[in-house]
This record gives C-alpha cells, sequence and structure tokens, in this order.
C-alpha cells in the first residue's frame, strides 16, 4: 500500500514540476519576444517600411506668385464705380464694374467691388461668392484677402440676422 | 267742335310717325357715334401702335491699350453704316496715317446717354495707343461705339416702324406731304368736301394725281382702322372716324401719328410703316439726313407703296418722285435747276437693304428664350423694348468664316460616308459668361432648326473631365499620378447583358497615371475609375458643372452616352474656366423701356459649387491633353503666347465630333455631325477641333493664367506616361497636389529602377 502512495507522490510531483516549467518557459517567450506588452487598450502599431532617399517625394516652392496690377481702363471704371458706390448708386456702380470684367475678367479687385455692391443691395447669396471668387483669383495680396473675408463675414452675419 | 278730316288725321299720324322714327334713328346713330368714338380713343391712347422690340449687339469699347486690329474697326464701323468721308458729318470716318477718325453718332445706353463727337483713335500696331476728342482735344479714358441694331421682334401682324416725334421730322417733309396729300391739313375739321373738288380739277389738268381727295386724317383712320374695301360704307365710316378723331385731339397729334403709321412698303413679312423706317429701309440713312429728291420719293409713296416701289419700279418711282419735285418747285422748297438735276440722277436707293429679318437668327433664338421668363410674347413685340444683348459681330463673322472655310473638306469626307454634315458653335467669355458668338446651322441665316440649342446628342470623351473631377476631389485617394488600370473590364448591366467598353485604338494600356489617360481619353482607365468612385457621386459632379435637368446614371454615362445640347456643353466648360464657380451663361444683359428706363437687368452671378483645388489639379491635367495628347494640333496651330485646355470628343462609329475648350478670354465649343445620326467619319481631333483652332487662333487675347489656390502644394515626382505609343516613366516632374495629400512616394512604379 506504501509504495503505490509514494508512487502517486512522486507522479504529482512530476506533474508539478512539468506544469511550473511550462509556465516558466511561457512567461520567458513573452518576455524575450515583444518589447511592448499588449493589451486591448492599446493599438497594435506595425512600423512602416523606411522610404528610401531616391524614392521620397521631394516637396518644392510654387511657381512665382503673379501680382496683380489692374489694367488703366479698368482703374478708370473702377474709380468712377467707387464714386456712384459713395453716392449709393449702386446700379450705375455695378454697371460699370461689369464693363471692367468684360475687359479684365481675372482682375481680382473687380469681383471684390461687385461682392461689396451686392451686399449694399442686401443680396448678401451673391456677396458670398463673389468675395469667394475674388479670392480665388488673389495670389500674392493678403489685405485684398482680408477685405473679401470681411465681406463674406459680413454677408453671413447679415444672412443669419434675417433668419 | 271742329273735326280732323280723314286726311288731316293721315298727315298728322304720318307725322307722329316719322318724328318718332327720326327719334330712333337719331339715338341709333349717336349710339354708333360712341362706339365709334370709343374706337377712336382707345387706338389713339395708350399702346397706339405695336412698336416691336429692337435688339442690339454689344457695343465696341475703345480704349488705350485694347487689342483691336483697323480691320476690325473698319469692319465694325461698315455694320454700323459709317461711310468714309472727310466731311466731319455725324455717321462718317476717315483714315490718316495712324489713326482713324470717326463722326460717332449719339446713344442712349442703358446705362448713361453718349453725344456725339469727333474721335480719334490712334494705333499703335495692334492696338490702340490712345484715344481723343478731337474738338475739345481731351484725351479719353474710354469710348463707347453705338450698339449694333440686329433685329427686332415682331407683333404678329409684323409691323414694324421706328417711333418719331413731331419735331424730329424735317419740315421740308411736312410742307410737300401737306402740298401733295393735304393742303387744307390745318384748317379742315377731318373731312374736305371742297378739297375733293379742288383735287380732282387739279388732277384732271395735270394729266396725273397731285393732289390726294382724303384728307390726312380720312388716310390715318383708314391705315389705323379700316380695311381698304372701296365701300360707301366704309367710306361713311372713315368720314365719321375723321370727324371725331378731330374734335377730340390736336392737328400736330394727328399728323405725328400719321407720319408713324403710313403704310410705305413691304419687305418680306415687315411691312414699312411710318416715314423714320421707311427712310431706313428705302435709303439707309436717318430720316434727318434725307434730301428733297428722297424726301419726294418718300412722300411719293403714299399714293400707292406697292405701285411704286423703287425697287421693284424704278421708272414708275421716277416717275412719281419728279411728280412730287415739282410740287416742292412750286412751294419753293427746291429750284429748278434741283429739279431738273435730281431727274437725271439715279434714285439712289440702297442696295444694302436693311431688313428686320435678323443676320444673327441663332443668336436671336437664344434670346427669345432668354425672355421667354420675365415677358409675354406680346410685350416684346409691341411695346418698343430695347434689348441689350452679348452677342459680338466681330467675333461671330469669324466663327462664320472659320466655319465656311473648313466645312466643305469637311463635308466631302462625311459624305463619302453618305452622312450631310451639320454644325454648331458657340462661344462666351470667360468671366462674364456673355454669348459671343453662336450658329445653329451650316446656313448660318437660317430660321430653322437650332442645334446650338435644341439638338441633343451623345458628346462622348466630353464628359471624361467630370469623372476625373470626382477622383481629385477624394485626394486621399486619387492625385494626379495615381495609377490607373487601362485594362479589359466586364459591367453587368441591369438588363442581364455585359458591357465591354474597348479604346479607340483597340488596345489596352495597363497601368497608367490618372492625368496620362484623361489625356489620352483611356476608356477603359475611365470606366474603371467611374465604378470605383460610383455612379451617383460622378452624377453629383455634373450637376455641379451645371447640367440642371434629369439624366439617368447608367455606366455608359462613364463615356459620354448621356445627351446633351452644346448650350449644355458649354455651361459646364465654362463652369471649369471659372474654376469651379457656376457662372450661368447670358445673351443679354439689359431690357429698356423705348424712353431708356431699364426694365430688367440680368446681371453676373456666380456660384462655387466645385472646390478650387480639385479645379486646378483636373486643368493640370487638361494642359496635357494638348500638350501631349488628343488636341495636340490645336497646340501646334495656336501663338505659344496663348496658353489653353480642351477635351476632344468623339461617340461610337464617329457620329458626333465634338470639341470644348477655353482660353483666359474664351469659352468655345463646336460640334459636327448628321441630324439622322449617321457617322461622318470625324473624330473630335479630326473634325471639330479644327474649327475651334482657327476660331481661337485669330480671336483669342488672353493666355490662360490659373490663379494658384491656397490649398496646393508643388512636390517633385514620377509619373508613368503613354506618348505616342510608348510607355515611359518620367522622373522628377513638377506637379500639384492639394496640401496634406501630396503622395509620400515618388511613383508606384519607381523610375530609378526602371
Amino acid at each position: 500500500m506504501s509504495k503505490t502512495r509514494n508512487q502517486q507522490a512522486n507522479i504529482n510531483y512530476f506533474i508539478r514540476i512539468f506544469l511550473c516549467s511550462m509556465l516558466l518557459t511561457g512567461l520567458f517567450a513573452c518576455t524575450t519576444t515583444s518589447e511592448k506588452t499588449t493589451s486591448i487598450d492599446q493599438p497594435v502599431t506595425i512600423d512602416e517600411p523606411e522610404i528610401e532617399e531616391h524614392e521620397k517625394v521631394v516637396i518644392v516652392s510654387p511657381p512665382s506668385v503673379k501680382k496683380h496690377a489692374s489694367v488703366p481702363v479698368v482703374k478708370r471704371l473702377l474709380s468712377k464705380s467707387n464714386k456712384k458706390f459713395k453716392a449709393k448708386e449702386y446700379h450705375a456702380a455695378a454697371n460699370l464694374i461689369e464693363r471692367g470684367i468684360n475687359i479684365s475678367p481675372d482682375d481680382p479687385i473687380l469681383w471684390q467691388r461687385l461682392a461689396a455692391i451686392r451686399l449694399e443691395e442686401g443680396n448678401y447669396k451673391q456677396a458670398k461668392q463673389l468675395a469667394t471668387k475674388s479670392n480665388v483669383l488673389i495670389e500674392g495680396d493678403p489685405d485684398l484677402r482680408e477685405i473679401n473675408n470681411g465681406i463674406i463675414n459680413q454677408a453671413k452675419k447679415m444672412q443669419n440676422s434675417n433668419k | 267742335m271742329a273735326i280732323f278730316s280723314p286726311k288731316k288725321q293721315w298727315m298728322r299720324w304720318l307725322a307722329i310717325q316719322l318724328f318718332v322714327i327720326s327719334i330712333v334713328l337719331l339715338l341709333v346713330f349717336v349710339v354708333y357715334l360712341f362706339s365709334l368714338d370709343k374706337q377712336v380713343q382707345e387706338q389713339f391712347e395708350g399702346k397706339r401702335w405695336q412698336v416691336p422690340s429692337r435688339v442690339y449687339a454689344r457695343p465696341l469699347e475703345l480704349y488705350e491699350g485694347k487689342e483691336l486690329s483697323r480691320k476690325q474697326l473698319t469692319y465694325e464701323l461698315g455694320l454700323l453704316r459709317y461711310s468714309k468721308n472727310k466731311k466731319h458729318k455725324i455717321g462718317t470716318y476717315y483714315q490718316r496715317r495712324n489713326s482713324v477718325y470717326i463722326y460717332t453718332r449719339p446713344f442712349q445706353f442703358w446705362d448713361e446717354e453718349q453725344s456725339a463727337i469727333l474721335l480719334e483713335v490712334k494705333f499703335k500696331r495692334n492696338k490702340i495707343n490712345s484715344i481723343w476728342d478731337v474738338n475739345t482735344g481731351e484725351s479719353l479714358d474710354v469710348w463707347r461705339l453705338e450698339p449694333l441694331f440686329i433685329g427686332g421682334i415682331y407683333p404678329k401682324k409684323q409691323e414694324d416702324r421706328i417711333l418719331l416725334r413731331l419735331d424730329d421730322v424735317p419740315d421740308k417733309l411736312i410742307e410737300t406731304l401737306l402740298a401733295v396729300e393735304d393742303r387744307e391739313f390745318y384748317r379742315h375739321y377731318g373731312i374736305a368736301p371742297l378739297s375733293v373738288l379742288r383735287a380732282l380739277v387739279a388732277n384732271i389738268r395735270a394729266g396725273a394725281r397731285v393732289q390726294g381727295g382724303s384728307t390726312l386724317t380720312q388716310q390715318l383712320v383708314k391705315n389705323f382702322f379700316l380695311s381698304n374695301e372701296k365701300t360707301i360704307s366704309r367710306k361713311i365710316n372713315e368720314a365719321l372716324m375723321a370727324l371725331l378723331l378731330e374734335w377730340r385731339y390736336e392737328k400736330d397729334e394727328i399728323l405725328e401719328a400719321y407720319l408713324n403709321e403710313i403704310y410705305l412698303g413691304q419687305d418680306g413679312n415687315r411691312a414699312i410703316h411710318g416715314f423714320g423706317l421707311a427712310a431706313q429701309f428705302y435709303f439707309d440713312a436717318p430720316l434727318e439726313s434725307l434730301n428733297e429728291a428722297q424726301i419726294a420719293l418718300l412722300v411719293g409713296l403714299v399714293k400707292g407703296a406697292s405701285y411704286y416701289d423703287p425697287r421693284r419700279f424704278p421708272d414708275r418711282a421716277k416717275q412719281r418722285r419728279h411728280v412730287v419735285l415739282k410740287v416742292q418747285e412750286r412751294l419753293n422748297l427746291t429750284t429748278l435747276e434741283n429739279v431738273m438735276l435730281y431727274d437725271q440722277s439715279p434714285l439712289g436707293i440702297s442696295e444694302n437693304k436693311p431688313s428686320g429679318i435678323t443676320r444673327y437668327p441663332a443668336f436671336m433664338d437664344l434670346v427669345k428664350r432668354q425672355l421667354h421668363e420675365d415677358y409675354r410674347p406680346e410685350d416684346l413685340s409691341s411695346e418698343g423694348l430695347r434689348l441689350f444683348t452679348t452677342i459680338d459681330p466681330w467675333q461671330q463673322n469669324v466663327l462664320e468664316k472659320s466655319i465656311a472655310t473648313r466645312l466643305p473638306k469637311l463635308i466631302e469626307k462625311a459624305e463619302r460616308k453618305k452622312a450631310k454634315l451639320q454644325v454648331a458653335a458657340m462661344v462666351s467669355d470667360s468671366g462674364s459668361a456673355a454669348v459671343r458668338a453662336l450658329v445653329g446651322s451650316r446656313d448660318f441665316r437660317s430660321q430653322g432648326f437650332n442645334r446650338a440649342l435644341n439638338a441633343k446628342r451623345q458628346i462622348g470623351s466630353l464628359i471624361k473631365p467630370a469623372v476625373y473631377l470626382t477622383a481629385l476631389d477624394q485626394p486621399d485617394e486619387f492625385n494626379l499620378v495615381s495609377l490607373l488600370q487601362d485594362s479589359p473590364i466586364k459591367i453587368a448591366l441591369d438588363n442581364g447583358e455585359y458591357w465591354s467598353p474597348r479604346n479607340y485604338d483597340k488596345t489596352f494600356h495597363g497601368e497608367v497615371s490618372l492625368m496620362n489617360a484623361l489625356a489620352n481619353s483611356y476608356n477603359a482607365a475611365t470606366v474603371r475609375l467611374g465604378m470605383k468612385l460610383g455612379l451617383e457621386r460622378v452624377g453629383e459632379t455634373i450637376k455641379n458643372l451645371g447640367l440642371k435637368r434629369q439624366f439617368a446614371l447608367y455606366p455608359s454615362l462613364l463615356l459620354g452616352t448621356t445627351n446633351m445640347t452644346l448650350l449644355e456643353v458649354l455651361q459646364m466648360y465654362q463652369t471649369i474656366s471659372e474654376q469651379g464657380f457656376q457662372t450661368p451663361i447670358r445673351a443679354i444683359h439689359t431690357v429698356t423701356t423705348a424712353n431708356g428706363e431699364v426694365l430688367s437687368k440680368y446681371p453676373i452671378q456666380v456660384e462655387q459649387t466645385i472646390n478650387a483645388e480639385s479645379m486646378y489639379l483636373l486643368m493640370k491635367a487638361l494642359e496635357e491633353v494638348v500638350n501631349n495628347g488628343t488636341a495636340v494640333y490645336a497646340r501646334k496651330k495656336i501663338s505659344e503666347k496663348i496658353k489653353f485646355v480642351g477635351k476632344t470628343g468623339t461617340t461610337n462609329d464617329y457620329k458626333d465630333s465634338w470639341f470644348a475648350g477655353f482660353t483666359g478670354d474664351k469659352v468655345a465649343v463646336v460640334w459636327l455631325g448628321d441630324d439622322d445620326n449617321r457617322p461622318v467619319g470625324l473624330s473630335g481631333s479630326s473634325g471639330a477641333l479644327r474649327i475651334w483652332t482657327d476660331v481661337i487662333a485669330k480671336t483669342a487675347k488672353r493666355s490662360l493664367e490659373l490663379s494658384l489656390p491656397t490649398k496646393i502644394t508643388f512636390a517633385k515626382v514620377d509619373a508613368v506616361v503613354h506618348k505616342e505609343s510608348e510607355v515611359k516613366c518620367i522622373s522628377d516632374i513638377v506637379l500639384p497636389f492639394i496640401s496634406g495629400y501630396e503622395p509620400k512616394r515618388r511613383s508606384g512604379v519607381s523610375c530609378v529602377e526602371n
């Protein structure tokens, strides 16, 4: 009887040793194969292969910014239009600007003036759109852009207050 | 008690009956007179005449720095009937050294009244160097010539007239008219029985009708209210109405009405009423400039405009003129020497019959269409409105000439295919979207089917920019160097069949860059791209480009099987040219009353429907179409100084040939095809592009310079391109990308490895 009990004890002993060894081996494997511990909350990040120098895209400077300058006849029409604008003759002011646009369709100042006229007339939708168009045509004139943004903001404000 | 005898009783009864009948007849007569009086008032007051709307082209603006050849200026002066003359008379011009001197006409524009001046336009090569008011010595910033009258919108009765005020009419004409037709005008009360007798005697003596029996008032009544039938009842009505007219209105008012109403000729369907229009119709000159002989001829027409028509019956007209000249001589309005001189002279009738039938019927179609929403047809044809349109006669002339030059060879090619080649084309301005030229048929004067506005045709590859724009609007997925697969594709359709689009060169090209796929118009790559993007998304882009109506979303939409009119295509490409701002195409900008009061304005309107960055990228891709793709022919022919972009379009079996493109100042679309949809054997490159190129080469003045949006970054990349059937990998191309979405790698296929 005691021989059987001893054999059983030895078997149990070896099972315990085996299980501990397995546990230790597993723990060892985990610590050596990964620098980071993983958990449900942390995303898995996979490093991208490094791009070789010759494959990298090179950002370059944009082409030289075209400086805007109104042609003399447009300057004259703008001046006449401004006078009409100050006298609150908005239709007449707009007519002069449209003549200017026929001559110089990409002059951002013309579109800006038309935006300002529409703003005064209460046509807020067009005021915003025309000022946006002027912004698209501007390249190197932050002051002009600021005025356009002012018109856009004012038009938005007036639209909201009318709702 | 007195008893009346039977006879006396009968007499009494008769008298009572007659009295009653007289009262009744008198009452009936009075009622009848009232109704006649009402007719007279209604016609005379308020809307007296149906005055057609007058339609004008754009005025030619003259200013320092304008690119304008002397050829164009003299062409426009010719259209406006300015004559070459050094006498400094209104409506004349002459050239001396580098200057053209013009005595301009006054004109009431929609925004200001401009007086007549003697203008000096100094040229330096093909540019205006300066403009001057010769009389004051003042330099002018800008001056407009009066706009060309291009036609009228007529009432159903097809009457036409130029309204005159009595003060506008030369005294000689009034005196001649009264002497010949109604000497007693200022003395009678509408009818003049003695005048009838006097006229009879005078006519018998002269052996010709030298005096009329009817008064001017009676003639006016006849023209206004009555028919030409020669019955007693009509004559009685005429007399009564003449009396009523005289009772109600002043002599000068009646005379003024007569001068505007009298029938003086026929031009096809158009009836010429009034001396103002007659002067223009017969002599192509304003009334105030006519001499005695011309006045005599017009007055002579009163008796019978058809019988004495100077164009059809010059001998009769000359004889009649002589009779009236003799009357003028008796009145001391002219001398015997002059009469003899004029008798030896020709009638002086203008060869160029200024016609009410417009020179630009296809464009007028568009004008009427655009007015239709705001005006009833009867208002357009009767209120004497003035319509100021956008058409540019010079641009129209160049378009027509380019088509006329190219078409014969293209027709020959089409006829080999047994097709009847037709054409349509439009040119508009950048910025304002104003239509400057329009052709609706190869017969430019045809008033028939207007293909530019009404022919719905498949547009083929013209749709592709919409597909690629949709892609570029998703910068996280696509950019100009994104690789697309140009390889066989099979799409299951709703009807259970399959669609396998092929390229025009019948081959597939494998991996191609997005930019290159558009430049070479590869069908397979486009369809793959479009299906990946989704038809709804592409449809949304097409709407944002300006196609307002509903259209079906089939896969074949990606290759342009949707039918569109040329006008719709122009609208789409106008939006592209405006860098994503939809700007409605306009043919009219202002409508005024006859007196110059503004009724309607059609101002420039814009709406940004596509962001500027995506549009910038698309434009760069479209540059490749011109530099290396299907439109390279145009690049070789147009001056290097003028940059432009565009797209060819060819439909299945070569049934439609399209080209749409734009410069810095012009947007133009050309179509060629057969009305019965037979193949014409012309691709976009071999057909429409040729005409487009001819037009743009002659008229575009500004190069396309794209404004750089703020969110664009430039980077050096590699790109796979297909050029002249070769596949190449090109290194170090500098291309734009939407900021933040620049590719990290130069290309999917590295040029260095290759």
